[in-house]
């Protein structure tokens, strides 16, 4: 069982949580599951129901496209096709 | 950005839209849930042991109204000046009955991000896969013993915390001690049959087990909010609530205008339906009812 890390720590980490993004980004968190679920938000699990691991700076790089493709008026199924899902 | 404690984290759920001028249920439960938070922070900073922390946390719920009152305003001065929290006209304030009695009531507003940022991280941790930090096991226990679980997640997620809340109590020590210490007072339960039905739902058969005691404290609210003019459609209908609320001082943001139209307004999520009050004269108008969207 382990504490939650602090904002510090996480920014220079490689690798992050779905949790710790929420808390890098600001977004919520039903909308980044809907990402993963949706195949657009890439990340790493090593079996099922262990942690999902996401590339810190790759994700947050993704979720800010994908924030401007919606600005922009893309629909997910426009921006998964926009990024080969 | 800073890392915030669980006191400043917890007190902005959970005095968020609660009344700032006057002693409520509701906000008596989360003072004595913001005075336990501080000894969960003196724990996490090494300057207590978990069996020292246990016995102190009761201690909490038999604060004294002139203790409260005190640490109201601690933290009150604390997260007004980072800027976490303001104090703003209380929605109730916008309601027929309050706003033709032109009654003024005040409440306290957490400021979005940060609110957006404690609760969807909250939310993050205990309902993916994996094991939930420790400090998010302190929050849900604050949570659950103030009645502000109820305004966090939504019926489906709490059926998914539920396991995970039993499964913690046998892997995690502090969750395993947590879990089981009420400090939430039983003179405070409403509603009991429907309660009954409710606790039904949470029953564990195989452990002594969390139950989500549902809800003991109903934080929520239901507000009439009359049209001033007849509004033919639900478009107009909302236009015309929103155009209240926003001049009574409140942030508001259209979340969905299919169905029934759901508003966040203060970080706190509304049902619109039409509605009229009878009287000698009918009064139309929409009902704003809390909920969360899924």
């Amino acid at each position: 069982m382990s504490r939650q890390r602090s904002l510090e720590k996480i920014s220079t980490s490689e690798y992050v949580t779905i949790g710790e993004l929420v808390r890098l980004t600001g977004s919520r968190y039903s909308t980044l599951k809907h990402y993963v679920e949706e195949g657009i938000l890439p990340f790493e699990q090593e079996e099922e129901n262990l942690t999902r691991r996401f590339k810190r700076a790759n994700s947050i790089r993704r979720i800010e496209e994908i924030r401007a493709l919606r600005l922009e008026g893309k629909s997910i199924p426009e921006i998964k096709s926009y990024y080969g899902v | 950005m800073r890392d915030i404690t669980i006191t400043e984290g917890f007190a902005i759920i959970s005095l968020n839209t609660q009344d700032s001028r006057h002693k409520t249920v509701a906000k008596k439960a989360a003072l004595r849930c913001i005075a336990a938070a501080r000894l969960l922070d003196s724990y996490f900073l090494g300057e207590s042991d978990l069996d020292t922390l246990i016995q102190q946390l009761p201690a909490a719920a038999k604060l004294s109204l002139r203790h409260q009152k005190e640490l109201e305003a601690e933290i009150r001065t604390q997260l007004f000046s980072t800027g976490y929290m303001e104090e703003v006209p209380a929605l109730l304030g916008c309601d027929f009955l309050y706003y033709s009695a032109a009654v003024t009531m005040k409440e306290y507003r957490a400021e979005s991000e940060i609110f957006l940022r404690i609760t969807e991280s909250l939310k993050a941790d205990i309902l993916e896969d994996g094991d939930a930090s420790e400090e998010t096991i302190c929050y849900l226990w604050l949570l659950r013993e103030s009645g502000c679980i109820y305004d966090i997640f939504s019926f489906s997620e709490q059926e998914t915390i539920l396991p995970k809340m039993n499964v913690l109590m046998t892997t995690n020590p502090l969750a395993g001690k947590l879990f089981t210490l009420p400090i939430h007072k039983t003179a405070e339960q409403h509603f009991k049959a429907y309660l009954q039905f409710k606790r039904k739902l949470f029953h564990e058969p195989f452990l002594q087990g969390v139950n989500l005691v549902f809800p003991f404290l109903e934080r929520r609210q239901s507000i009439f909010i009359d049209t001033e003019a007849y509004c033919e459609n639900a478009m107009e209908r909302l236009a015309d609530v929103l155009k209240r609320v926003e001049t009574m001082g409140h942030h508001s943001q259209v979340v969905r205008t299919s169905d029934t139209a759901i508003v966040k307004i203060d970080n706190l999520y509304y049902e619109l339906f039409p509605y009229a009050m009878t009287g000698e004269i009918p009064v139309h108008g929409v009902k704003l009812i809390q909920c969360i969207p899924s």
